[in-house]
């Protein structure tokens, strides 16, 4: 076969004959994407539900439960009647936060003591922990600066104006670069996808690779070298298409913004899709079944992404893990700097990355030929073998 | 970012006590003058915010129920293709034969997990050990009821372990471990509401850091029901499948 026939019937396979594997190259990145867009949409974590348990009853305590209620963060749902009833709705997980304001609080500021608000968390999950936490902080720090304000121009006789620029001598205002609203939907999303885009043309090249080992009659004796090139060029170039067709979903569904040029994305993209394919080219040819390479791709996908320093970073991971992360997982290579280059329209170090995920690729596809021939003699051996059952 | 704010916030008020000094007060009155209301942060169970506790069990429980997944879905579509055995067996009692095996291994694995977890990693466990073990058990009744009803669904093997991509593999995010389920809207608070691992991942943690989990009872009952109407739909699907495939047998025999 030349490689024109080659793709031909590549081509009749992934839309006619097996059209999972279409399914796989396009479903699997963008299903993931709707998947966790959904999951996600909220962006931030919002109306934590509060308890709070005001031992004070006094104006101020008021006041400052209002500016609690105010916020975005937290929910008041609950009033506590006494501490128990307020750790017994937080160990209910009625409430997922409580703020204690205690007895003698507007009698302490007034007398010029410091009183200290309580805030608890349930510290098991730290996506409300830590949101929480730091709305808290904001509103306590806001409301003491206003009582200080207030209080201190009472004692010392000093206007307000003179007294607010000694009260509150530091103003800083926080930028947040790339994802100003610290959205989920754009720190989580992008990852995922590009983990279901490496599963979906795992599954998608190991089918292709596993119908030639079985069906190596039809074949015809065509080179191996040329078998894979012909593989590799359609998936690549379906791989684009489903890569294209995810920026434009979520940059228009999820409003992911894509601050990089095209031409930057689809390079790297390239070269991911390269190094993937050739990986699964790889591993595929290894197993004598497509249900085996199919369970092992599917238990390395999970430490692909978590290995990949995309939640957890690279460089708190000991160096082994740092090493193996970078040597075994292409997702590395691409997690990260994909979303750089979508949220902020630059990366660190675009060329290296590009070609570290070349270098895997082609590591893979040196050895992939010698795979591919090994798996050939394999099936070879086993035909012969139930040929022989068969005619015995 | 909350160490920046705490840096600038300790910076500003030592800057504005040496300001209000200025007008002639003392040193620590001038303290309490600008920085009136402290806030007291309390972390319940887990106080030194480690991702290790945060994130390990609902980690372990998805990697059980991977593994269940790699080796349970493609049984009921392998019974289906090959058919070795006939009418004699029930659609129940092959299923049920089939599944212990896996249930009591995968129980076996989840014990030596949760050691690994208290004893290289120091997660705590705080709750009894038989609590932990009966939400095991559960769980993992419930992966191999969902995940016979996929391998029931399907044609072949293969497409059987693959079809739970889009179902298994993103449970952990969708099990309210890190994303809080109270945030889930719409469609991820129904799709989540389906998984076997919404009902478990923060139950484990509960009772690994804090030693009780409030939902327990109905955590074990929504795990129960997910295990029991999944494995019966399977055990409907299976069942006709079987039928359809004696009939065809039954006819090629005749035939011959």
């Amino acid at each position: 076969m030349n490689l024109w026939q080659i793709i031909k019937r590549e081509l009749y396979e992934i839309f006619l004959k097996d059209p999972r594997r279409i399914i796989f190259i396009f479903g699997a990145i963008l299903i993931y994407l709707f998947l966790f867009g959904s999951l996600y949409e909220p962006g931030i974590v919002k109306h934590v539900p509060a308890i709070i348990y005001d031992e004070d009853q006094s104006h101020l305590s008021r006041k400052l439960i209002k500016n609690i209620d105010d916020s975005e963060t937290f929910e008041i749902v609950q009033n506590a009647s006494s501490e128990e009833a307020m750790l017994q709705a937080l160990d209910n997980k009625e409430v997922y936060a409580a703020i204690q304001i205690p007895r003698d609080f507007s009698k302490n500021i007034a007398l010029g003591h410091p009183a200290t608000v309580l805030y608890m968390v349930n510290g098991a999950n730290l996506v409300f922990a830590n949101t929480t936490a730091t709305a808290a902080q904001d509103i306590i720090n806001n409301y003491s600066d206003n009582i200080a304000i207030n209080y201190t121009s009472l004692r010392l006789g000093l206007s307000q104006d003179i007294l607010t620029p000694k009260i509150i001598p530091i103003h800083y205002n926080l930028r947040m670069m790339n994802n100003p609203i610290q959205t989920y939907l754009f720190f989580f999303c992008i990852g995922l996808s590009m983990t279901a885009f490496e599963q979906g043309l795992f599954f998608a090249v190991g089918a292709s690779v596993h119908y030639d080992l079985n069906h190596l009659s039809e074949l015809n004796g065509t080179p191996i070298y040329k078998l894979i090139f012909g593989k590799l060029l359609l998936h690549w170039s379906l791989a684009t298409i489903a890569f294209i067709s995810f920026l434009f979903l979520a940059g228009h569904v999820w409003y992911v913004p894509v601050k990089a040029s095209y031409i930057k994305l689809l390079l790297l993209n390239s070269a991911f899709c390269f190094a993937v394919l050739c990986l699964g080219i790889f591993i595929a040819a290894f197993f004598i079944t497509e249900l085996k390479f199919v369970k092992v791709s599917l238990v390395y996908v999970v430490p692909a992404f978590i290995f990949s320093g995309y939640t957890w970073p690279l460089e708190s991971m000991p160096a082994s893990m740092q090493l193996m992360a970078k040597i075994f997982f292409p997702l590395t290579w691409m997690s990260n700097p994909i979303r750089d280059l979508l949220l902020s329209g630059t990366t660190n170090n675009l060329i290296q990355d590009i070609l570290m995920l070349l270098s895997i690729g082609s590591v893979c596809l040196v050895f992939s030929v010698k795979a591919f021939n090994y798996g050939r003699k394999k099936h070879e051996q086993l035909s012969a073998k139930a040929n022989l059952k068969f005619n015995y | 970012m909350v160490s920046i704010q705490e840096n600038n916030r300790t910076f500003s008020v030592g800057l504005a006590q040496k300001l209000v000094e200025g007008a002639g007060v003392l040193p620590n009155e001038a303290l309490h003058m600008v920085y009136p209301v402290h806030i007291g942060v309390r972390l319940l169970n887990n106080p030194t915010t480690g991702y290790t506790s945060f994130m390990l069990p609902g980690i372990v429980l998805n990697g059980l129920q991977i593994a269940l997944l790699v080796t349970v879905t493609p049984l009921l579509s392998a019974l289906c293709r090959r058919n070795i055995y006939g009418p004699d067996y029930s659609s129940f009692l092959l299923m049920t034969a089939k599944a212990l095996p896996y249930w009591f291994l995968g129980l076996i694995s989840y014990a030596v997990s949760l050691a690994g977890l208290t004893y290289l990693w120091a997660v705590p466990i705080r709750a009894q050990i038989w609590k932990l073990l009966l939400l095991g058990g559960f769980f993992i009744f419930a992966v191999i009821g969902v995940l016979y009803l996929f391998s029931a669904m399907s044609p072949d093997e293969t497409l059987a372990v693959q079809l739970p991509l889009l179902y298994i593999m993103p449970g952990l995010l969708f099990s309210g471990l890190s994303w809080p389920l109270l945030s889930m809207r719409g469609f991820s608070k129904w799709f989540s509401s389906t998984m076997p691992i919404t009902y478990a991942g923060d139950c484990i943690r509960d009772l690994m850091l804090a030693g009780y989990c409030p939902d327990f009872a109905y955590n074990l009952k929504m795990l129960l029901t997910v295990g029991f109407t999944a494995g019966t739909i399977a055990w409907c699907i299976f069942t006709l499948r079987r039928y359809i495939s004696d009939k065809i047998t039954q006819k090629m025999r005749y035939k011959q």
